[in-house]
This record gives C-alpha cells, sequence and structure tokens, in this order.
C-alpha cells in the first residue's frame, strides 16, 4: 500500500495539490435461514481507494475499486478536476488544506480484534438466530428476517502531511424479525445486536428475545389518545440518544439547525 | 447498466436520474422550522432549464414560514386527507412492500393468500409501473434482464397481482412482472417497486373537504416508520391544516399519522382525479433504488392522529 501512497505523492507534487488517500479492505460473510433451510450465504472481499484532494480553494473526491496504477491515477485526476471547479466557485473561501488534514501522529493500540470462527460455526450461529425463535412458541408462525452479518477489514490513511495510518476493524450484526399470529391477530417484532468480536453473541437469547417481544404484543390494545407518564427501556433510551446526537455536531451547530443554539 | 445471463440475455441500458433539492430553515419568534422539496426527472438535463426555482423556492420558503406560526395538532381518530404526490408513501410503505413476493415468499404479509379478494372500497386502484416515460422508478428492463411492466395490484378493490422477480414467480407461482431490482451489482436482486401509484379518481379536492365536519388536511408528508411483517405505520405530517365545517382552516404542526396498511386501506372512501408522482430513494433487502410513490389526494375516512394540542 506504500506504493500506492509514493504514486499519489507524486501526482499531488506534479499538479501542486494536497491529497489524502484511504484505502479500505473489506472481508464480509453473511447467511440467512429460512424455514429451517438456508436461504442466503454470501461471501465477498472487496478492496478500495477513495481520494480527495485538495487544490486552491477547491476540494474534491473519488472513489476506485480498482487498485491498479492507471486506475488511482485517473481517481486523482477526477477529484482533482473536481476540486479546480470547486475553487473556480470559492474564490474567496479559506484554502482547503489548512481545513483538512491533519498530522497527529499518535497512535492508539487496535481496539477490535478479527474474528476467529470457521465458516461452519457462523452458519450454526445463523440458524440458531431462526430456530430459537421458530421453537420458542407454537404462536411463532414464520422468522421473515433473520441472519448473521460480519464483516472485517483494514483501513490504511495516507494525506500530504506524511501521516500513514493503518488499523483493522471488525463489525458482526445479529438479527432477528419473529412474526407471532393468534387466531387473526398477526405482531411482529425485531432484536438486533451489534457486536466488535463474536465472543458475546448469543444467538440463541437474540432470536428468543425477538419472539418474545412479538408475542408480548399479542392481545395488546390501543391506548386513549393523551399525555402519559412514560418509562423507556434501556434501548430506546439509546436510541433516542442517537437522535439528539444528530444535533450536537460541528455542522448543525454551524448552519444553525440545531434545537440546542439558544 | 449491462445484464448477461446464461439463459442469452444480454441487454444494456443507460439510467440517469436529476435532482433539485432546498432544505430551508426558519428562525422567528423564539420558535424555529426546517422544510424541505425537491424536484426530479429522469429524462434529461433540460429539466434544469424547465425549473422555475424562484416559484419552487418561494413555495418551500413559505411552508417553512407557515409551519413557524402554527400550533400542534390535535389527537384523536377523525378523517384525513391525504395530499396528492408523495402522500403515496403511505401505501408504498405499508402495504406495498407486502405485496412484494420478497415478503409474500415467506408468509410474512398481510396480503398473503389474498389475492382476488377484496381489500379496498370499489374506488381504489393501485398500480405499479415500470414504463411511465421519464418517471423516477422507471426502467428498459428490470435488474435480471426482464421488460418492465405495468403491473395493476389492486382493481377496484381487488387485489389483483403481487410484485414478482424471477425467484419471487418461482417460489410463489405467481407471474414475474418485471419487477427485480437492486442498488447495484453487490446485491442480489429481489422484488422490489418501480412507480407505484393509487390510479385517479373521480372527486375533486374540494368536494372532499366539503363534506367533513372536522378533520385534518394532511398537505405534506413526512419520514415514518413500518413494521414490515403486520404494516403496522408511523408517518408526520410536516405541512397539515385543520378541516373545520367543510373549509380549510388553521394549520398543525406535529401531527403524525398512525395506523395498520391494510385497515386504513379498507378505509379509502374517495379518490381524487389531481394524480401525482412524487420521488424517494427506497431501502430494503437488495439496498436503495429510486422509486416513485404517488396518488391523487385522499379520503381516509378515519385515522389516528397523533398529535400535541391541549
Amino acid at each position: 500500500m506504500d506504493a500506492l501512497n509514493d504514486q499519489l505523492k507524486a501526482l499531488a507534487k506534479k499538479h501542486d495539490a494536497g491529497y489524502e488517500l484511504t484505502i479500505d479492505t473489506s472481508d464480509s460473510f453473511s447467511a440467512t435461514y429460512q424455514q429451517r433451510k438456508l436461504h442466503k450465504y454470501k461471501v465477498d472481499h472487496t478492496r478500495s481507494a477513495s481520494v480527495r484532494v485538495l487544490q486552491g480553494t477547491g476540494a474534491g473526491f473519488a472513489v476506485t475499486e480498482n487498485l491498479a496504477a492507471d486506475s488511482l491515477e485517473q481517481t486523482f485526476l477526477e477529484a482533482l478536476e473536481t476540486a479546480k471547479q470547486m475553487a473556480a466557485y470559492n474564490k474567496n473561501a479559506a484554502t482547503q488544506d489548512q481545513i483538512y488534514f491533519t498530522d497527529e501522529k499518535t497512535v492508539l493500540a487496535d481496539l477490535q480484534q478479527p474474528l476467529i470462527l470457521s465458516a461452519d460455526q457462523k452458519l450454526k450461529l445463523a440458524q440458531e438466530l431462526e430456530e430459537s425463535a421458530l421453537s420458542f412458541d407454537p404462536r411463532i408462525t414464520n422468522v421473515p428476517y433473520s441472519g448473521l452479518q460480519e464483516r472485517s477489514g483494514t483501513r490504511t490513511l495516507y494525506n500530504s502531511k506524511d501521516l500513514a495510518r493503518h488499523f483493522p476493524w471488525t463489525s458482526v450484526y445479529a438479527s432477528c424479525s419473529a412474526l407471532a399470529k393468534q387466531g387473526t391477530e398477526s405482531q411482529d417484532s425485531y432484536e438486533a445486536q451489534f457486536f466488535r468480536t463474536d465472543k458475546n453473541l448469543n444467538a440463541q437469547a437474540i432470536g428468543q428475545l425477538a419472539a418474545k417481544k412479538a408475542l408480548s404484543h399479542l392481545g395488546s390494545k390501543p391506548i386513549p389518545t393523551g399525555q402519559y407518564a412514560v418509562v423507556f427501556c434501556a434501548e430506546v433510551v439509546a436510541s433516542m440518544l442517537g437522535f439528539l446526537i444528530d444535533h450536537l455536531n460541528a455542522q448543525s451547530i454551524d448552519e444553525r439547525t440545531s434545537p440546542t443554539i439558544p | 447498466v449491462q445484464i448477461a445471463n446464461s439463459l442469452g440475455v444480454n441487454v444494456t441500458d443507460t439510467r440517469t436520474n436529476y435532482r433539485l433539492y432546498l432544505d430551508v430553515f426558519v428562525e422567528g419568534a423564539g420558535k424555529s422550522e426546517s422544510f424541505s422539496r425537491n424536484l426530479y426527472s429522469t429524462t434529461d438535463a433540460l429539466f434544469y432549464e424547465s425549473v422555475d426555482t424562484d416559484q419552487f423556492t418561494t413555495d418551500t420558503v413559505n411552508s417553512a414560514l407557515t409551519m413557524l406560526k402554527a400550533d400542534f395538532a390535535p389527537a384523536g381518530e377523525m378523517p384525513v386527507i391525504l395530499e396528492n404526490g408523495f402522500g403515496g408513501v403511505i401505501f408504498h410503505e405499508a402495504c406495498g412492500h407486502g405485496l412484494e413476493t420478497t415478503s409474500v415468499a415467506q408468509n410474512a404479509s398481510v396480503f398473503c393468500d389474498k389475492l382476488n379478494q377484496k381489500v379496498a372500497e370499489n374506488v381504489v386502484t393501485a398500480i405499479d409501473d415500470g414504463t411511465i416515460h421519464g418517471e423516477w422508478g422507471s426502467l428498459k428492463f428490470d435488474d435480471e434482464g426482464s421488460l418492465t411492466k405495468k403491473t395493476t395490484l389492486i382493481d377496484k378493490g381487488i387485489l389483483n397481482s403481487y410484485m414478482a422477480d424471477l425467484l419471487g414467480a418461482k417460489k410463489t407461482g405467481y407471474e414475474k412482472t418485471g419487477s427485480s431490482r437492486r442498488e447495484s451489482y453487490k446485491f442480489a436482486p429481489t422484488s422490489r417497486m418501480r412507480n407505484t401509484f393509487i390510479a385517479a379518481g373521480t372527486t375533486p379536492l374540494e368536494e372532499m373537504i366539503k363534506d367533513i365536519d372536522y378533520g385534518l388536511y394532511a398537505k405534506d408528508m413526512g419520514g415514518g416508520s413500518v413494521s414490515p411483517g403486520t404494516g403496522d405505520f408511523n408517518f408526520s405530517v410536516r405541512e397539515a391544516y385543520i378541516i373545520r365545517n367543510g373549509r380549510l382552516e388553521e394549520p398543525v404542526k406535529g401531527a403524525s399519522l398512525i395506523g395498520r396498511g391494510i385497515e386504513t386501506l379498507g378505509r379509502i372512501t374517495k379518490v381524487g382525479t389531481d394524480l401525482k408522482h412524487a420521488a424517494g430513494m427506497c431501502g430494503s433487502v437488495s439496498g436503495s433504488i429510486p422509486a416513485a410513490v404517488g396518488q391523487p389526494a385522499l379520503l381516509v375516512s378515519k385515522i389516528i392522529v397523533g398529535g400535541r394540542a391541549k
């Protein structure tokens, strides 16, 4: 990957531009069971590079999934062309190079660990996600959506301020949607959990929780419209915090769209 | 896009999408509101030259300013008129996805086993059409290379067809409808909507309003959420007005519409004449794809409105 950075460095020098190169590699696995049969099994590997080019007051961005030298050069030139167009419209703006790029060199220890499960073990987890919900109660008639998705990869970041960073990452997502029926009534519910490693993944518990939630909705009645005291469970509070966080970023403060601004 | 397969299919298509988007934020008297609108086309870049940007901007700013002075909506069950155009998002989300063989094949739709049964009043005809020239979700061929079609989903209240890709057709036994779609080559295709709309009826909007003693006119719909297995939905209304004694009166904000798709479908009693389409991006198992929704103004005889007015 250093060779790719060397190529970008030479191109940037030739065109008197700043650059940032991000190279991502990703291995992903996903499996889904439906009606107790393997429904989907997908494994793929991708590599991609994104190039951000800064020239004067303009910034350009382009992406490629072909890391051959000629493709990377073309990607750089596309980003450069966008930067030039942007600069023509932003003559009075601050020079982009000063705004965006960091030369922070501090390195933290890797926070995430690659997964070590075999394909058979992962398929077993995917199967458990559906089976544990289906076998939990006869009123669970269907699990329309469930599955295990696992991704791991690396990110490597370079820029024209001599930044060079590399870190691995992992992500595991397990989900189960259960449909409960009783007479003519049907209710569904969903449980999904994210993990950084498989160590804490309990597929059976996730499937059973989805089933329990769906069953708990059976027989529920609409309540009169009005104002009530409401107790939020922890998961709902986390979701609500997610909405709030959208209003606490620098962009929303800068654009005065955040309700936190007096 | 080029699609080739071992059955000899080898087709190519050029797909273009143009969109203008405006999001305004207004402040006044210690309150703030935002409002957004978009215009779209798939035909050519001349679209931009045909746009009246002054009118587009003025309309968007006026809607934001109207909502700035609006009080909160009332709560309760009442008749609601849904705007033409993006009001169709409720049918798309709460009914349309349940008519895709993606969910029908899994027996995960409230529309399973309801083919040829009455699911709505006679005034309701719902269509999914991938062949409309220049429309946001139109395709020369679908993402498996099959020709797209006009599919009548509900014909005068009777469930007439599902939307099927090749695998969905094989699993369910229903005929393929050229409805296979995917975001890109990175996704496996599955049955998805194209341009989904409720066909024009015969009741002008003014007549619908005239017959309502107290209700809500949902002039501009926002986002929402739908439970896929049941069609339970919750949508926000960005711009709404109280209907009182057959007249449109004060604007109200913060309204949400709450219901179950198949029940709400059965409560559509009047269908307007002003069919309009609106563009959106539809996210599902095969990724995010451009899809249009649409309808004329519709009267739903009763629907739960969430609101905060005391």
